[in-house]
């Protein structure tokens, strides 16, 4: 099955490596998408149902937190994977984003291992 | 906390972080020289600079600078592309390189002072 991404980062450079990273893995994807904040996010789940999301924590607009929390609100969004791939250090926010039912958490910076090992048996 | 144990937490914080920014994302290794103090270091300061700023229990402005060649090979290196001019896929890769440095020392000094914010 080829699966559809979303990308959520308001950096264009991490969203560009991420896409990089998740086309050396050896799993098929059909559309991978980008969103710059979590209101673009949303917008975007809005169009199309994505099997997986990749999110920064922090973002102008509406950060990762913040996107995890209404995606785990609406029926058609709870079931879909989150990993959260951010700077974000803080022991508060990665509880935070786990009590929200995010999947996993990737520190930047990182290598294409460590994003590879994280969605290794997660969609 | 002492003002030199102040300094050498964020000193060897930065050297932690840009250490792991370069051996995972750019792909090179870097030797820290010694750590200067300069009073106004963007007064005189050309090419590329990115600034954070830092709040909480300690508050100040982390910058990156560097000059224009530099910043297009650590995007270049970031990216995998090649790059001549400081254009916006430049500026921000350095942008994001300064997220993540200060980023890092940011939980660093939190370990110590508490929760602080970018």
């Amino acid at each position: 099955m080829a699966l559809d991404v979303l990308i959520v980062d308001d950096s264009a450079a991490i969203r560009k490596i991420l896409q990089r990273v998740l086309m050396q893995t050896d799993m098929t994807f059909g559309e991978i998408q980008e969103a710059a904040d979590g209101l673009e996010a949303i917008e975007k789940l809005k169009q199309r149902q994505f099997n997986l999301v990749l999110s920064d924590i922090n973002m102008p607009n509406m950060d990762g937190i913040q996107l995890l929390g209404q995606m785990r609100a609406n029926a058609q969004w709870s079931d879909i994977p989150v990993v959260m791939i951010t700077t974000e250090g803080s022991q508060a926010k990665v509880l935070e984003a786990v009590d929200l039912g995010a999947r996993g958490y990737v520190r930047k910076p990182f290598t294409a291992d460590q994003i590879k090992e994280k969605l290794i048996g997660l969609v | 906390m002492t003002s030199e144990e102040m300094q050498g937490l964020v000193v060897d914080g930065l050297k932690q972080a840009v250490d792991g920014l370069c051996s995972t994302m750019l792909g090179c290794e870097v030797t820290a020289g010694d750590p200067q103090r300069i009073a106004h270091p963007l007064q005189e300061a050309e090419g590329v600079i990115a600034l954070i700023g830092m709040a909480g229990p300690w508050f100040g402005t982390g910058a990156i600078l560097c000059k224009p060649d530099l910043a297009c090979k650590i995007a270049g290196a970031m990216l995998m592309s090649e790059y001549d001019t400081v254009n916006e896929d430049v500026l921000d890769a350095i942008a994001e390189v300064s997220n993540m440095v200060i980023g890092n020392l940011k939980t660093v000094i939190e370990e110590k002072v508490g929760p602080m914010g970018l």
